[in-house]
């Protein structure tokens, strides 16, 4: 089975990945009442590497969470510390955020971000994935010697609340299994 | 067994709490983690607000239940956030510590139409076991890196002490060494002192006799004499000799008398735990003081000297009051990086004595400010304080029942003023005595 | 005559899915643009009596092209299909007079009563 990309369909991925982040951003949007801009999604093929340093960021919190389905595979958030407090005053929580106030809070939003691109892009493929609860990790930790995969498709989108400086990135990371799985049912839809 | 009366036992005997509501936040079932909890079985639920049912926790519950309705999307509440959402009793009645039972909580979107959400169900998992077995960690985790921060902190000042004492040991042994020089070297000054004395008198003897047998060769009017005796005195530079004598033994002695007081001083300041009361002049002190500072000054401070007069004599400790203005006019005069002064100000009323010594050097910092009498604390280079200048100068002064301030600016100046009350033996001394 | 259709997206598995939504039996002549100066010039040449446009695009984006178009060619009709779907981008959307906005990804039958609607079909 050949898991690589061809242009036709890293077109097709981006396109599905730009509409599902728009209904995130939709969804976002409506919760907090600001105008979100989205970038044009990054759609990757990465190394374990790769996906240490795409993470290793300063001044972001990070969250996972798991999905599961006829798909597998994680959701990574990254989040910015700056205006964090602002959009916590959007979401009705109190402040000055406490630690636990502010776990929390990412964990919501990433939730929040993560259900609505992966449930938009699972649909348009007519596919499922379940999301499990977020947690909040530390990518210092990561050490790419340790994992199990050679490859993962990566689909990267940003999304900034101008009015705070607030800047949040979803990756959605599909298991090498699944990538065939994505495959097939893009090149169906592309017939 | 039907699958439905399968589902039903199975979600009866979940080890989860089940409910599922609708848009109006209506209970439609919930099963028996519920049911058992609140005594309000499944049927008898149908249709009753949840709001209601926990009035408590309403405000959360809506707004996590809403964003489920609203985004299609599923919510989480986690017990690290929110350990008890639903005020339910611990699952360890007995052997548990806690309380109240932890929870993590799901808000599903359950049945969905048209991307328009018609119920949610809501998932409430007990994690009493494992959020207390967390905690245990965390608290474990927490009192070691404490303990590791507080060895760490005394590793830190086991070094800091073990340099100082190295530093104060030290200068102890220099204090010692200074005092045995000053010992061994006052008995030739002793010798050497009163010979030049005698070598001065024998100078002027010798001078007045050599008059004397030139006076006389001229009575004689023998030509030959005298011109043996001028050739003489020409072959040995005699008028050199008759004026310049007189002179080098006159340094001679000025300089062996300037030894001696420098030796005089070195003793009396290796003293350091002389601490006899007695009746002294304060003005004294300082100036014998100035000598022994005076190489620290005397190429870039100048020193200002403004003494009331008739001052009286205080009952104190000298030598330890000398201490404590060595320590702080030294003190000044590092704080001078390139020239500075020095303003040295006596003054005394009925009731006190002051005396401040003023610098114009790089003065101390705000943070430093409240550090400055503690032992070991020195803002000098290794080698060149020992860090207890300061601390020793302020409990001299206060077993004088005295006072140490400091005002100070950076980079203008700093100015510590001693603050010594007159006071009688008796007032100082209550327990002893006054001596004689 | 057939009716001048141009199609502004930077995505072409998007183009292919308005191409597919458009009823079959309606008379036009299909142009394609990739990004908004493609648009323009397309408009520009009389190839977009309708024009279904895209919104985030590189060179120059749906909201440029609206722009230019409010003030140049006012009779263009404007169906804008776009990802975003925000509130915020709507109301740009229709103060740039565009005739309708779609959500992607796009429901060929909303798009069939939007042709309905403007009397094209």
């Amino acid at each position: 089975m050949n898991n690589a990309l061809g242009d036709e369909q890293r077109d097709a991925l981006q396109e599905l990945m730009n509409i599902s982040m728009g209904q995130a951003a939709n969804s976002l949007a409506r919760l907090i009442e600001a105008k979100i801009t989205l970038s044009i999604p990054k759609i990757s093929s990465v190394t374990p590497s790769e996906f240490v340093a795409m993470l290793s960021s300063e001044g972001m919190w990070h969250t996972r969470q798991s999905f599961l389905g006829s798909v597998k595979g994680e959701v990574v958030s990254l989040q910015s510390r700056l205006g964090c407090e602002a959009i916590a005053e959007l979401m009705e929580y109190q402040l000055p955020l406490s630690d636990t106030t502010r776990e929390e809070l990412l964990l919501e939003l990433s939730n929040i971000l993560a259900g609505a691109c992966l449930s938009g892009f699972a649909e348009q493929l007519a596919l499922t994935a379940k999301l499990s609860m977020p947690t909040v990790f530390d990518p210092e930790k990561l050490s790419p010697d340790h994992y199990r995969w050679a490859n993962t498709l990566s689909m990267e989108v940003e999304f900034k609340i101008e009015s705070s400086q607030f800047d949040s990135k979803i990756v959605i990371c599909l298991e090498e299994d699944s990538i065939s799985t994505l495959l097939n049912r893009l090149n169906s839809l592309l017939e | 067994m039907t699958t439905q009366s399968v589902l039903e036992n199975l979600t009866a005997k979940l080890p989860l709490g089940v409910c599922v509501l609708n848009d109006q936040m209506e209970v439609l079932y919930w099963n028996d983690f519920f049911a058992d909890r609140l005594n309000i079985s499944s049927d008898d639920v149908k249709g009753q607000n949840l709001l209601t049912l926990f009035p408590n926790e309403a405000k959360y519950l809506k707004k996590k239940i809403n964003s489920v309705f609203v985004l299609n999307n599923a919510s989480f509440s986690y017990w690290e956030h929110r350990p008890h959402v639903f005020l339910f009793s611990s699952s360890r009645p007995i052997t548990g510590e806690e309380t109240l039972m932890y929870q993590n909580i799901e808000f599903l979107p359950l049945d969905v139409t048209d991307n328009k959400v018609k119920t949610v169900c809501m998932i409430v998992q007990d994690v009493t076991e494992l959020a207390s077995y967390y905690q245990g960690q965390k608290e474990l985790s927490e009192q070691l890196s404490q303990e590791h921060n507080a060895l760490q902190e005394l590793n830190r000042k086991l070094e800091e002490a073990q340099n100082q004492l190295l530093q104060a040991d030290k200068m102890a042994a220099i204090g010692q060494l200074a005092a045995g020089v000053a010992h061994e070297i006052n008995n030739p000054i002793g010798f050497i002192n009163s010979n030049l004395q005698s070598l001065e008198d024998y100078a002027v003897k010798l001078l007045k006799l050599v008059n004397f047998y030139e006076k006389v060769v001229h009575k004689t009017q023998n030509k030959t004499f005298i011109a043996l005796q001028k050739d003489m005195q020409e072959r040995m530079k005699y008028q050199f000799i008759r004026e310049d004598m007189p002179e080098l033994v006159a340094e001679s002695i000025d300089g062996i008398n300037r030894v001696s007081e420098i030796v005089k001083s070195l003793k009396a300041f290796s003293h350091v735990d002389s601490s006899e009361w007695q009746y002294a002049d304060i003005v004294e002190g300082i100036e014998s003081t100035l000598k022994i500072a005076n190489n620290e000054l005397k190429y870039n401070v100048e020193i200002h000297r403004e003494y009331q007069q008739q001052l009286p004599k205080l009952f104190c400790q000298p030598m330890q009051l000398n201490q404590v203005f060595l320590n702080l006019i030294v003190n000044g005069a590092q704080a001078i990086v390139d020239k500075g002064h020095i303003y040295i100000t006596v003054s005394a009323t009925d009731n006190d004595y002051q005396v401040a010594i003023k610098d114009t050097g790089c003065g101390i910092s705000k943070s430093a400010m409240h550090k400055i009498f503690e032992p070991f604390y020195t803002t000098k280079p290794v080698g060149q304080g020992t860090g207890l200048g300061l601390s020793l100068s302020y409990s001299i002064v206060q077993k004088h029942k005295g006072n140490l301030v400091v005002t100070s600016k950076p980079n203008v100046g700093t100015t510590f003023t001693v603050i010594l009350p007159i006071l009688t033996p008796e007032q100082l001394l209550p327990e002893a005595s006054a001596p004689a | 005559m057939p009716i001048p259709v141009t199609i502004a997206d930077d995505s072409m598995m998007s183009r292919k899915a308005v191409r597919r939504a458009l009823p079959a039996d309606w008379d036009i002549e299909i142009t394609e643009a990739t990004n908004g100066k493609q648009a323009l010039a397309a408009v520009e040449a009389g190839k977009a009596e309708v024009l279904f446009l895209d919104l985030t695009m590189p060179e120059l984006d749906g909201f440029g092209v609206l722009r230019y178009l409010h003030e140049h060619h006012a009779k263009t009709i404007v169906i804008v299909i776009s990802a975003d779907i925000q509130p915020e981008a709507k109301k740009l959307v229709d103060s740039l007079g565009a005739f309708r906005f779609l959500h992607k990804p796009l429901n060929p039958e909303q798009l069939s009563q939007v042709l309905f609607d403007v009397g094209l079909i």
